[in-house]
Formats: C-alpha cells, structure tokens, sequence
C-alpha cells in the first residue's frame, strides 16, 4: 500500500501519537526524506553527519580533509569565533579528558592541570601567566627613573622575570636592593640571576651578581669594589644619577 | 563609542610560611563595554611593609593573615638571611 499520510490537526493536545499498522510502532520512510534535523542531507548544519560516518558539530564537515571524523568548531564556520566548553565524565577518571593515540596516552587535563608525560601530580602544568611588574630601588621612595620596566612568565611554579632601571636623578636608596618582583621566591636555597649590563654605577665593582631569598621578592646585589671584601653591599650602587641595570632571573614560586 | 579603561583585582594569594600576599592587577580596556584587552600587572607586599597604599581588600587580607607571630618570625628571618650572606 502506497500514499501520503498528511496529519493536519492532532484530536487534542494528549493525542500526539503516531501509531503504525505493525504494532510495534516502527515508522520507516521509504522515499526521498528531507528534514532540517540530523542526517547526511539535512538542510541545517548545526550537527552534520555525512556518508562516511563522519560528524560535524557546528561545523559542516570539511570534505577536503579525508581524515576528519570529529570537528567541534565554536561557530557556524571556521571564520567565526566562540567557545568551546568540554566537561569530562563523572565516571571514573572523574572530570579526566584524554587523549590517545592508539593506546597510548598522549595528554589528559583533570582538576590538577594538563598532564604530558604521565598521570601523576609531577606531571601537571597548573599555571601559566604572563605580565609586568615594577622594578624599583627598594627604601629609595624619592628616586625618579627614566626607564622602569619588568615582565615576567609564569609557567607552573617556574618564574621567569626581566627588568631594567635607568635613574633618571638619585634619590634615598640605601641598599643595593630591586624590589617588586611579581611572586615571592619558595626555594629553600634562594634562586641566582644574571645581569646583562651595568654602567654608571656607584664605585665600580669587579663583579656584581644578584640572588633572591627563600620567601622574598626583591633582589639583592653582591659583589667586591675597593671598599667592600663580603658578599654584600652596604651601600647602594645604583641610586646614582644616569645608573642603568638590565637583568633577569628564573626562580620557583609555589 | 566609549573606550574605557578599569583595573581590577584578579587575585590575592598568600603565599609561604610568612604569609606573603600576591596580588595580581589586571588593567581592562572596553569598548561600549565589550572588553577589546586584559593585561596583568603583579606585586607582592611582605608583613614588613607598608601597606595604607593598598586596596582595601588587599589590606583586609594582610591584616587577617598578618598576625604579630608572623611578624616576628619574618623580621627573624630576614635577620637571619642577612647573616648568612
């Protein structure tokens, strides 16, 4: 038997079943089927399924890319932008998403970060940050600087920091101090730093280097001059007109 | 069209056994109040130093965790590192 079942009013609002002859209630549609729903000719692309299998979430399925099965893009094509939310599974590894190739486990990201590497806390990347912060002679409130710059990237508990003073005009400093670094040092041994130029310093010293304490955030400068035999200034040496320092450090954080 | 710019406090972290006080500043710029760029500017204030000039919420912070026991231990500490050099 052939024809059109065309359905224009339903008897009532709780009448909205449509029951098959079979009894089972299996509705099969043998022509031609258009739909603005999911299938592999659907008119919407929302959510595309081609012939292969292949899905496409938001994305109509690149047919130029032969091993695509899963694109999620966070518009209605590649140019437009959005977000993406992924949620891994209560189940166990709860809230885990992994990737894998074959077998093999490539990366994951659970609550304790991205893991590469392995599943153990040792190998999750919790943080990572970049910014500025102000490098400033440390008690030295009245002197001006010329250039007064610092940046810094945060990756896990590794900081990576620079700077560079150029005083403009001397002030009150009173220790050869930088302070404002933009975490405090959690390292039991302190952390060292370079420096990559120095010029018009007070007293010329033979050398100069610079460390960072366990729990602080500024660096002190040591060194030898011909006043000074120890490790550590007891005077400024770079709270002088025209002074100019570049450095930087690398020192781990909690 | 309104361009603006605010900062804001993203974070306040303690931090250690002397409770050091992270404080990361993020400086916002919008457009009509769509947000066109977010940079971030850090510091960090230590139970030695002042902090009058802070935010409110920062010195809420400081004072909580700050106590006279921690202040002593930090000065001790400090002490002690300058000692050691």
């Amino acid at each position: 038997m052939t024809g059109i079942l065309k359905v224009d009013q339903w008897k009532d609002s709780g009448d909205n079943t449509l029951m098959t002859s079979d009894g089972v209630g299996n509705l099969t549609v043998n022509a031609p089927f258009s739909s603005t729903g999911i299938d592999d000719n659907a008119t919407s692309t929302a959510i595309t399924i081609d012939s292969s299998q292949r899905v496409g979430i938001t994305e109509q399925i690149n047919k130029t890319v032969n091993d695509s099965q899963l694109i999620i893009a966070g518009g209605n094509d590649s140019n437009q932008g959005g977000n993406i939310l992924l949620y891994g599974p209560s189940a166990s590894p709860a809230n885990t998403i992994i990737y894998r190739q074959g077998t093999s486990e490539i990366l994951r990201m659970d609550s304790e970060g991205l893991k590469i590497g392995g599943t153990g806390s040792a190998n999750a990347l919790d943080d990572y940050e970049e910014g500025t912060w102000t490098p400033a002679l440390s008690g030295a409130t009245t002197t001006t600087y010329n250039v007064q710059t610092g940046v810094y990237t945060k990756v896990g508990r590794i900081v990576t920091a620079h700077f560079e003073l150029h005083i403009n005009a001397k002030g009150n400093g009173n220790k050869a101090l930088i302070s404002g670094l933009p975490f405090s040092c959690q390292n039991q041994n302190g952390q060292s730093g370079c420096l990559g130029l120095y010029s018009g310093i007070a007293k010329s010293p033979n050398y100069l280097t610079m460390r960072m304490d366990n729990g602080s955030s500024s660096l002190d400068f040591a060194g030898t001059d011909s006043e000074t035999s120890g490790l550590s200034f007891s005077y400024t040496i770079f709270d002088v007109n025209g002074a100019r320092v570049i450095g930087s450090i690398q020192y781990t954080t909690s | 069209m309104a361009i603006t710019k605010e900062t804001q406090i993203a974070k306040i972290e303690v931090v250690g056994e002397y409770k050091a006080v992270q404080i990361a500043t993020d400086t916002v710029i919008k457009e009509d109040g769509v947000e066109l760029s977010r940079s971030r500017h850090r510091k960090v204030v230590h139970p030695h130093q002042d902090i009058t000039g802070e935010d409110a919420e920062v010195q809420a912070v400081c004072n909580a965790v700050w106590t006279q026991a921690v202040k002593d231990a930090w000065t001790a500490f400090q002490a002690a590192q300058a000692q050691g050099l």
